[in-house]
Parts: structure tokens; sequence; C-alpha cells
């Protein structure tokens, strides 16, 4: 295995490496940061490297491991940071220019834990500026490594390219309204949104605090789960952190399928999907099938009338956090996040309470729809990547704006706190990803991680690699900006 | 803004942000109407959702909410 193979290994296959000695944690970063130095410009998903404080890292955690100590199953494993999630003496920018120069002087608490694990925090991942809507002319668009003309979705769009051009082993993201799974979807890796309140949010700039969820992104299923193992749990500093004891989430991932109760989402009557999506989507469910998965359709409320609630609460809480940069520096914003923010003055306080009634409703609705069966299945997207800068998608003959196309699948279960996670089930005729959505009961992410674990072992599809991986050549042509 | 091409939406934007103490400039009200429309017309479809006697779901209620513990 020569020093760049290293970087297309699974978190869990190098940690494993790293524990037994075969290889050690500086090497492995070494590794990491020149694929960054090779790619990292074409994808421009990094905006923060931390190569001197990641090799000094590396180093301590080479010799704690040579005098007896491993931390844990992170130990010497290069992690990035979505840009909105603090670290301390390492700026943190957010995605704008109002943020450009912030040091944050203390960590997240998922650093924090991350650190505990071992991890090697390599670099601050590119982002929607202030994790919404559009990336900021500063930083620029995020290329997606399958084509790097083709962007990312967002807003962790930067977590999720590092991931796929083995720019990192795992990243960790937000969603508020798919933000962790949208990208992932489009650049065919692993994205887990757990469930409200499994993870803390103490240290992470917020979007919406009702909605915000941290989570991890990774090349395979198991890898995710080791991840989010680390960051779960209570956590005094942030009170919508659930107070439940430690779980091992990734204990019964090798099970299957086999007796399974498996809901599928029923056909809905604003359903638009594009063609090789419903044709990957349906080939994903008959292996579950296949594998002894009983699959049962499952009705749930109108997604798109759904998602009103979602924008309503999300914009009245982004713009109540962000009045004083609405007031004080409107025009340092992207034009099109301004738009989005100062929208939010202008929602009623009956509208945000109203929205948050229908969120109550629909969470009732969806747990119902959950009762009975183990988990469920649903397109994470209506669409595959699209080339960065066009304004609308083909969804099987209709023209849709591209967010709202994007946000069709996604906003659902930010309202109503279930865990749900993106992998990849295909790729359409110009070779970008497919993936394929599985939700779970709240709290019941083992069960999320081991249905997609079941579906990941049946296929290869994560076993892919964006061609700019293979051809280096392909990496010579900048990302878009 | 100008009066004589007023709106009911332009109307309100312009009162809203006078009540409230909001810095917008007449120009930005008028770049930000059709948004403001938009995002009425987008918030009016919550109303058709039946919600019975559901409760706002704040998150100091999570707990409740999501497990019905």
């Amino acid at each position: 295995m020569n020093d760049d193979s290293l970087c297309d290994e699974p978190l869990t296959g190098i940690a494993e490496l790293i524990k037994t000695r075969r290889v050690s944690a500086v090497e492995v970063t070494e590794a990491t940061l020149a694929r960054i130095d090779r790619l990292g410009a074409t994808c421009n998903c990094y905006i923060t490297v931390a190569g001197d404080t990641a090799r000094k890292h590396a180093h301590a955690l080479d010799e704690l491991l040579a005098a007896g100590v491993h931390l844990g199953p992170l130990h010497g494993i290069p992690i990035s940071l979505k840009d909105n999630i603090a670290s301390a003496n390492v700026r943190t920018t957010v995605g704008s220019a109002i943020f450009k120069d912030w040091v944050p002087d203390r960590n997240a608490t998922v650093l924090d834990r991350l650190n505990a694990a071992g991890a090697v925090m390599i670099g601050k991942a590119n982002l929607y500026e202030f994790a919404f809507g559009a990336p900021h002319p500063l930083y620029g668009a995020t290329g997606n490594p399958w084509n790097p003309s083709h962007g990312c979705g967002g807003s962790s769009s930067g977590s999720a390219s590092a991931v796929a051009a083995g720019l990192c082993y795992g990243s960790l993201g937000t969603d508020t309204g798919g933000s962790i799974r949208i990208p992932s979807a489009m650049c065919g890796v692993v994205g887990f949104k757990p469930t409200y309140g499994r993870v803390s949010r103490a240290g992470v700039v917020p979007q919406s605090a009702n909605l915000d969820h941290v989570g991890p992104l990774a090349r395979t299923v198991r890898d995710a789960g080791v991840i989010f193992q680390a960051i779960s749990g209570a956590d005094r500093a942030d009170p919508t952190a659930i107070n439940r004891p430690p779980a091992d989430f990734v204990a019964q991932i090798d099970l299957g399928v086999d007796g399974l109760r498996i809901g599928v989402l029923a056909p809905q009557p604003t359903e638009r999907l594009q063609d090789d999506v419903r044709a990957s989507l349906s080939a994903a469910y008959a292996t579950l099938a296949d594998a002894g998965a009983e699959l049962v359709d499952v009705t749930l409320p109108d997604l798109t009338e759904v998602r009103a609630a979602c924008w309503t609460i999300m914009r009245a809480e982004a713009a109540e956090y962000h009045r004083p940069h609405l007031r004080s520096r409107p025009e340092e914003l992207h034009p099109a996040v301004r738009t989005l923010i100062e929208g939010g003055e202008f929602i009623p306080a009956t509208e945000y309470v109203h929205a948050q009634r229908v969120r109550s409703k629909v969470a009732e609705d969806v747990r119902a729809a959950l009762s009975g069966i183990d988990a469920l299945l649903l397109p994470a997207l209506a669409m595959a990547a699209y080339p960065i800068g066009q304004k609308t998608v083909d969804l099987g003959g209709f023209e849709e704006d591209v967010l709202s196309a994007m946000t069709r699948y996604t906003p659902l279960f930010n309202l109503t706190g279930h865990p749900a996670l993106v992998l990849p089930c295909g790729f359409n005729q110009t070779g970008m990803p497919i993936s394929m959505q599985i939700v779970g009961n709240a709290f019941d992410e083992a069960m999320v991680l081991r249905v997609a674990h079941a579906y990941e072992s049946l296929t290869e599809w994560h076993r892919r690699r964006p061609p700019m991986v293979a051809d280096p050549a392909l990496s010579a042509e900048p990302a878009l900006r | 803004m100008d009066e004589t091409a007023a709106t009911p939406v332009s109307e309100f934007m312009r009162g809203y942000v006078r009540l409230a103490g909001l810095d917008y400039s007449t120009e930005r009200l008028r770049e930000l109407e059709p948004e403001i429309t938009a995002l009425y017309e987008d918030m009016a479809k919550m109303w058709t959702t039946p919600i019975g006697d559901a409760e706002p779901a704040l998150s100091f209620a999570v707990e409740k909410i999501y497990t019905h513990e």
C-alpha cells in the first residue's frame, strides 16, 4: 500500500492499522495532507487546512501509542469539520466574510469528543454562508469530486467533497433542512443526521436552533457509525442534548435485514423524480427484499407542504440570530443569503408558532407511520448533482428550481427529529451518484446503521472512487469560483 | 417606496419596519417585495394542514415530543 492509497481506505481499516502500529498517525496525516495538496484546490473543499497543528497532534498520538495508550476508535484518524463548528486557535469562518478572521478560544463539544477519541482535526471544510442558501464568493463553490464542474448542494458541501475525494476519513457536518444528507447524496458518500438531541450543538454557530443537527459524513456506514458513537451523548452546554445512557450504535450493525419490516414511501401526488433516480431506488429496495426484509408501503404527510413549516422556522430563527449582522454589515452577505435571512424578519410570530404546531402534528404523523416497522426507505434527492450555476433541474419532464428540488425529501426529518441516513445506491448516465435515504424511529440510530450497512454489504457502489482520485491529470482543472 | 405603486405587501412591509424600528431603505424594501410575497404564499400552505390540538414543538419539550417519555 503506497502512501496515497492509504487515503482511500475506510476509516475503520486505517484505525486498525494505526492501532497495531503497521502505519503511524503521522504517516496517515502526511498522506492526507499530500492528497489535499494534489486535489484540494480542484475540489475547493477546505477553507482552512490545519497542516501544522495536525502534524503535531499526530506525532503526539504516535508517542502516546508507543507508550501503550490508545485513546479510542479514532486514534490518529484525520477528520475535518464543517467551518461553522468552533475550533480553538483555528479560524472558523462560518463561510462568511463577516467571520473571516474569527479564531474561537474554545472548541465545540463535538470537537472535544473527537479529540478524546483520538481524532486529528485536519481542516475546516467549505460550506454555504451561515449554512444557508449559497457559498460566499470569498470562498467559492465546492467542486464535486465526481465532476468538479458540478456542485455538491449544501450546506455541508466541503465536508462531502473532502470525504468523497479522500481528503479526510470522515467529517462533521450540520443539517437543518438536509445539509448533511444533500451534499452526501450528491457526492456519493454516507451522511447521517442523528435524532434531534442525540448530539450536542454547543459551539456550533446556529442556523436554526430548533432544527439544527450535527452528524458525521464518511465513506462507509460503519465509519459513520464509529464517528457518531464518538460525538453523541448528553452535554450540559446544550440544553437540547438529551441525557440518555451511552449505547453501542454499531454492535448490531452486521445482523442484516432478514426478518425486518421495512417501509417504502408510497408515491405522493407531488412526487417528481429523475428517471435514473427512480430506477436506482427500485433496484435498491429489491436488493433489501431479496435479503429477507419484508417491504410495506408507508404514507407520509405531503413533503412539499410540510417544507413550508420547516422554512418558516428556519428563516425566522436565522433572522433572529443574525439581526446584528443585518443591521451592521448587510452588504458583506451573499445577496441570496441576505435575502433569505431578511425575509425571516417579516415572519409574524403567529406564523412561527403555527409552524411549531405543524411540526408537532407531522412528528406525530411520522411516529405513527413508523410504528410497527424497523425503518423507512425513500429517496435522498429527486435528482443527481447538477452543473455549478444551474438554476433549474429537469425532474422527469418538470422544470423545478434547484433549491426546491434539492430540499424535497430531507426537511421533514429536521422537523420531526427522526434519524435519517443517506448512502449511494447507483450512478446516473453521466456518472454522478444517486442515493437512498433510510429513516428510523427516534433514538434507534442503531437500526438505521444496521439496515444501511446490510444494503452496503450487498452492493459495490461505495467502493467506486471518483475519477480524479485515480487520474492525477484530472486534478489540473481548478474548481469554478 | 413609490406611494402610487403601493401594494398590500409593500404597505405592510413599510409599516412593519417603521413600527419594529428596522432599518430598511425604500429601495431594499422594493427589492424584497417579490421574496416576501412568495414567503407569505408559502406560509399559507401551513394553514391547510389539519393539526388538531397540537401544541407548539419548542425545543425545551423535545424529550416529550419525540419519545413520549
